[in-house]
Formats: C-alpha cells, sequence, structure tokens
C-alpha cells in the first residue's frame, strides 16, 4: 500500500440520534507517527477511531488522506487495517486462514500470500508451523492478540488502528505486548492510531498524544508536554496530579504566583493553564502536583507544608506516604519519601515550584456526559 | 460472548478413576423412569406390534416382517414415502430460505422488532386445527382472499389454495414457520458484530462477509433447523386432511398409517408404516447432521477469551 505523506481530520463530528459523540475534531498526523487518543470510557475515542476506519459514517467534517479525501469511501475500500479490542478473530477459520483472510479478498496469489502470512506470523511471534492449525480458541489471550495483529498487518495497510488493544491482557503480558508493538512500528513505519483510556501506554508508545474529554480535544502534545505541562486541570488529574490544595492569589513573581493555602502557608507556584489566567489577590484556584513531585526526603530547600503522618505505603521506589495538612484534615496529599516514617508522626514536606500546577477550580466529575463539556471553567 | 463448546485441541486434566456418585443416580432415577414409561415401553411395544402381522393388539404369533413388505409391495401405500417427501421437503426449505435474510436484516435488532416477533409467535399459540379452519374461510374458493384477488382481476378462476399440496404447504408454514426463523436469528444474532466489522476492515464486501464469515458461524444452527422443521412437516396429520387432499396429492404416511390402523382395523399394519416413518426421519436427519459436520469442522460461536 501507499505510504501515508500526511492524514488530516478537519472538523469531524458524530452524533448517535440526539447525543452527540465527537465534536469538531481536528488532527492532523504526518506519516509514520504513532499517535494515541487518550481519554476514559465515553470520551469519544472510539468514536473518532471508528469513523476515521469508515466504520461510522461522519455527521460532519472530512477526513484527508495524502490531499485526498477518503470519507465517502467504503472501510473495506479504504485500506486502512484496524485491530479490535476483543480480536474479533474468525473463530472458524485457523491462525493461517485468519491471517490469509484478508490477503484472499485482495486477490493475491497464492505464492505471495504464503509469504505474507509467514512475514506476518513471525513478526509478532508466532510459529507458522506450530499454531498454523489451531482454532483461535486454541489460543491464549496474549497469541489471539498477536494473531490479530499479524492479521491486519498482512495487508501492509497504509494506517494502521489499534482500538484499546491491550486491555484483555494482564500487566506483565500487557508491558511485553507493548514493547513488541513499539518494536514493529519502529520496524515497519506504520502510521498508527492507537485508543486507550491507559495514560502510560499512551505516554511510551507515542508520538503525539491526543487527550479526549466528552467528545472534543481536551489537549494535544508530545508525551513529556501532555506530561509536564497540563493545559487544564482535566488533563492533570489524567495525568496524575492527584494532590490538590485549595490555594488563594497573594501575587505574581515573573513567572511564579505566590499562594497562601487557607491554613495561611505562603507557596510558590506555577501555572501551565492554557486559557487567560488574568488571576487577581484574593482569587481562589487549586495547585495540584504528583505524589512523585511532593518530597519529604530528599526535602526541597522552600515551599514547604506540615502535616501529621497517616498512612505509609511502600511502592517499589520510594515510599508513598499519606499526609494530613495540619490545621485542615480535610485536606489528605499523597507524598514520596526515601525514608518510612512512623504513623501519627508530623512531616515536612515540599514541592518545587515549577511543580505546583495552579488551575481554575473546575468541576471535572462528570467528564462521561457530554454537558460536562460546556460547562466553562468556573473562576470563583 | 459465551465459550458454546470446547475447541477439538482442549487439554482435560486427567480425571481421577470414577466412583459412582449414587446421590446422583438417585435424583436422576424419577427422569428415568418417565422415559422409560412414556417413551421406551410404547416404542418397544410398538416394534413388537409391527413384527407381529395381524388384526390383534396382543402381537401373537411368530416374527415377520409382512407388515413392512406388505407396505412397500403395494404402490397405493408405498407412494406415500415419494408424497410426504413432496409435501414436507419444499416448505422446510422455503422456511429456512426466507429466514436466512430476514434474520440477517434482523440482526442487530430493527424498529417494532417486538410486535413482529409476537406477530410471528402467534400462529404457534392457535394448534393445527384452528389455523386449517380458517384457511378454509380465508383461502377457500368463496373465501376473502380469492375474492379480492377476484375482484381485482387478477385471476378468473379461484386458486386451488385449500384441499389441495397448496393448502398444506400453507398451513405448515404457517404453523413451523416461526420456530425456525427464531432459532436462525437467535445463532445470527449471537456472532459479534465484531467479526463483520473486522472482516470489512480486511477488505471483504457484505455479501463476502456473509458467506466467508456468517454462513458457516449459523451453519450449525440452519441444519438443527432444518432437521427439526422437517420432522415436523414429514410427521404432519391434521392439516393434511383438512385442507390437504388426503386421498392423493397430500397421501402422506401418516394419513396412510392411520387408515391402516383404524379404517383397515389392522393396528400391526399402521404401526409398520409409523416406524418407516420414523426411520426415514432418522435418516434424513443423520443425513443432514453428518453433512453438517463435514462442512465445518467446529461449530464454535464464540472462541475463548475475547473472541
Amino acid at each position: 500500500m501507499e505510504k501515508i505523506k500526511k492524514l488530516e481530520l478537519r472538523g469531524v463530528s458524530r452524533s448517535f440520534g440526539t447525543t452527540q459523540a465527537l465534536y469538531d475534531f481536528n488532527l492532523e498526523v504526518a506519516g509514520g507517527m504513532f499517535v494515541s487518543l487518550l481519554g476514559p470510557s465515553g470520551c469519544g475515542k472510539s468514536t473518532a477511531l471508528n469513523c476515521l476506519a469508515g466504520l461510522l459514517d461522519l455527521t460532519h467534517g472530512e477526513i484527508i488522506l495524502n490531499d485526498q479525501p477518503i470519507h465517502n469511501i467504503p472501510a473495506e475500500k479504504r485500506g486502512i487495517g484496524m485491530v479490535f479490542q476483543n480480536y474479533a478473530l474468525f473463530p472458524h477459520l485457523n491462525v493461517t486462514k485468519n491471517v490469509s483472510y484478508g490477503l484472499e479478498n485482495y486477490k493475491m496469489p497464492t505464492s505471495e500470500m504464503e509469504r505474507r502470512v509467514k512475514w506476518a506470523l513471525d513478526l509478532v511471534h508466532l510459529d507458522l508451523k506450530e499454531f498454523g492449525h489451531r482454532l483461535p480458541a486454541q489460543l491464549s489471550g496474549g497469541q489471539q492478540q498477536r494473531l490479530a495483529i499479524a492479521r491486519t498487518i498482512a495487508l501492509e495497510p497504509a494506517l494502521l488502528l489499534l482500538d484499546e488493544p491491550l486491555s484483555n491482557l494482564d500487566t506483565k503480558l500487557r508491558s511485553e505486548m507493548r514493547i513488541e508493538i513499539k518494536n514493529m512500528h519502529r520496524h515497519l513505519g506504520l502510521t498508527t492510531v492507537y485508543v486507550t483510556h491507559d495514560q502510560s501506554e499512551a505516554m511510551s508508545l507515542s508520538d503525539l498524544v491526543v487527550v479526549m474529554r466528552a467528545g472534543r480535544i481536551e489537549q494535544i502534545g508530545t508525551p513529556q508536554d501532555i506530561y509536564n505541562c497540563p493545559n487544564s486541570l482535566y488533563v492533570a488529574d489524567f495525568m496524575g496530579y492527584s494532590n490538590r490544595l485549595p490555594v488563594e492569589i497573594m501575587g505574581q513573581e515573573g513567572s511564579e504566583w505566590l499562594v497562601q493555602t487557607d491554613t495561611g502557608v505562603m507557596l510558590r507556584a506555577s501555572t501551565t493553564y492554557a486559557g487567560n489566567t488574568g488571576w487577581q489577590k484574593g482569587d481562589h484556584v487549586v495547585a495540584v502536583a504528583r505524589p512523585d513531585e511532593m518530597v519529604a526526603d530528599p526535602l526541597p530547600e522552600t515551599n514547604r507544608l506540615k502535616g501529621t503522618v497517616h498512612l505509609v505505603d511502600y511502592v517499589g521506589k520510594a515510599f508513598e506516604i499519606l499526609v494530613r495538612l495540619d490545621n485542615n484534615e480535610a485536606i489528605q496529599l499523597l507524598v514520596w519519601s526515601q525514608q518510612p516514617t512512623e504513623l501519627e508522626h508530623p512531616l515536612t514536606f515540599g514541592i518545587r515550584p515549577n511543580r505546583l500546577l495552579l488551575f481554575p477550580t473546575e468541576n471535572i466529575v462528570s467528564t462521561h456526559s457530554p454537558k460536562a463539556a460546556s460547562l466553562k471553567p468556573v473562576m470563583s | 460472548m459465551v465459550n458454546t463448546s470446547i475447541g477439538a485441541g482442549t487439554i482435560v486434566a486427567a480425571e481421577p478413576r470414577r466412583r459412582i456418585n449414587w446421590g446422583i443416580v438417585l435424583l436422576c432415577l424419577p427422569a428415568l423412569a418417565f422415559v422409560v414409561a412414556m417413551f421406551v415401553i410404547p416404542f418397544l411395544f410398538g416394534l413388537n406390534l409391527s413384527l407381529h402381522p395381524g388384526n390383534s393388539l396382543d402381537a401373537v404369533g411368530d416374527l415377520s416382517f409382512a407388515n413392512y413388505l406388505q407396505f412397500f409391495n403395494d404402490p397405493g401405500q408405498s407412494d406415500s414415502v415419494w408424497i410426504t417427501f413432496q409435501v414436507a421437503l419444499p416448505v422446510t426449505v422455503f422456511s429456512i430460505l426466507i429466514s436466512i435474510p430476514l434474520a440477517y436484516y434482523m440482526r442487530r435488532g430493527i424498529r417494532l422488532e417486538r410486535f413482529i416477533t409476537t406477530l410471528l409467535i402467534l400462529p404457534l399459540t392457535l394448534g393445527n386445527v384452528m389455523v386449517a379452519q380458517s384457511m378454509l374461510l380465508y383461502y377457500g374458493r368463496q373465501g376473502w382472499f380469492n375474492q379480492a384477488l377476484q375482484a381485482l382481476h387478477i385471476i378468473k378462476d379461484p386458486l386451488p389454495l385449500v384441499h389441495s399440496w397448496w393448502g398444506v404447504e400453507i398451513a405448515l408454514f404457517i404453523q413451523n414457520f416461526p420456530f425456525v426463523f427464531l432459532m436462525i436469528l437467535g445463532y445470527m444474532s449471537g456472532i459479534s458484530p465484531d467479526l463483520e466489522r473486522a472482516s470489512r476492515m480486511l477488505g471483504a464486501s457484505a455479501w463476502r462477509t456473509f458467506w466467508k464469515v456468517i454462513w458457516p458461524l449459523i451453519l450449525p444452527g440452519v441444519a438443527i433447523a432444518f432437521c427439526l422443521n422437517f420432522v415436523a412437516n414429514f410427521t404432519v396429520f391434521p392439516s393434511a386432511v383438512m385442507v390437504g387432499r388426503p386421498d392423493d396429492q397430500t397421501k402422506v404416511l401418516s394419513v396412510v398409517a392411520f387408515r391402516a390402523a383404524y379404517e383397515l382395523q389392522n393396528p400391526s399394519l399402521g404401526t409398520a408404516i409409523a416406524f418407516v416413518m420414523g426411520i426415514i426421519e432418522f435418516v434424513v436427519v443423520s443425513a443432514v447432521l453428518y453433512a453438517r459436520s463435514r462442512m465445518t469442522r467446529t461449530s464454535v460461536l464464540g472462541g475463548g477469551k475475547g473472541v
């Protein structure tokens, strides 16, 4: 198949009856890129993928592949490969037949077909001799996954779509397959669009991550961008900024903001918020931080908070400590430390000003309903 | 999806030496007694009776195949085998052929599905005699159907839709089609829609997807539906008498057996004819199931984790 130079989705939207699943989706992908659509269930990421595949018609918008519109071409003629979440292997066909199914549709000569079947199965490390005659039901979950990928790759599609391909595998297999998918992508240079709700999968695999929320794109960026500079509280929440601290704006110093917690502690913070900050003294905002960046040992020199140790949990690299803030026990923060600490003992911890991120207070609980998307960030 | 059967290569752990679980044996006894009393004994009684020609129900005299020979040597009786096939096969094949596209169309659910299903099930609740009686009124020479067609000048003379082969075909279709349809619909809607999507993504048209994916997966269901429906149609009796022509066009085996037993007062011969009927059904069902097993090696609808 022809290699992709550029894939564009312009203003793509899709409704189901009165419910709109996808709003004005715009994305430009260069050939050979690995793009992830990331978001919780119901955020429209699978809808976007199915629109791209041709399995769903667009309500509005267009899809342009190498300057040719493809959104009116039926799925079976788009030359796009797709791996399904539940693999969708043909239960009545053996491994070889499952792989050659697509090749037969393109009326390939037998010799070429045999070569491709072997090549595709080799690529996913399924031995043709050992597994060729087995039915899908006689394969393990991981082998079924490999077969599903081989079946799609055999056609050498211009574009590969993967719909949560690892979500049915156990943790160990998942990380193995993740590495294999990454290797395969590097080896073949296939332009790939990958749908997942797992941020670590998206981070480790992608060149570009598209964070979605209630049918809309929330942020597009490289994994580093998204991880370090989330442009909304929603993305921050998704990227593991689970510590939240309500604070009041006291002033601004260069790129840093001076804020005060409701217990009177002064902190320095920054923001990666994409919207208009325009915060004035006395405004209430929320400060968020990742547990691994809010540390007790080694203790940062400035920007410190005090609390009482409530729980200690060893997470491998460090101890994760649940701390109740002094003078306001309602606020619980997760803090990392190289040293274990005693329960109910006081603990001092801190965070670098550029890793304590400020966002407008926002309701992000109901990310599943499309209505949530129309809620403007609330400034209080 | 639920795993409906285990693939051929599944490894089964070696079982420890079997011990008889008397509790389970006891639990099975009532059902077993019922089957023996209600089926096995009458079956053996009938078999014995058919092998003792004569007018007595006591099965006296020597074992003999005279009844069977008499049936096959009398063309007036044995031609009913062919007649029964002519009655049973077309309506069975027709029901299957109608069901498959209809079920394909309805496989993802359609509007008014519940209403349509109810409409289909309704004839099942009516019973053969009621359907036949209604048909006599509706499809008869003076019935609404013929009157309407005549009024519209589509036909000149009334169509012989009752007291004919057609009458039996229509009656059997009304009574047995719902079974066939619902069964095939069940198989069809049990196939994951992702298989069809996957097939499209691999470049197959809807037509090719049907023949390469859906058809092999519903084939077991079609075979079973065919067998059940064929047996039901092959044993037709009330309809053959009431809306058919039991003297020639619809002189099916059950009619011949009935006449032998109750008009010729020869229950032994009647039983023998019933056994001929049973054997033919058995042969047909076996042939269909054998053909099915040759066509697809497996009957799995789902295959293991996540398929």
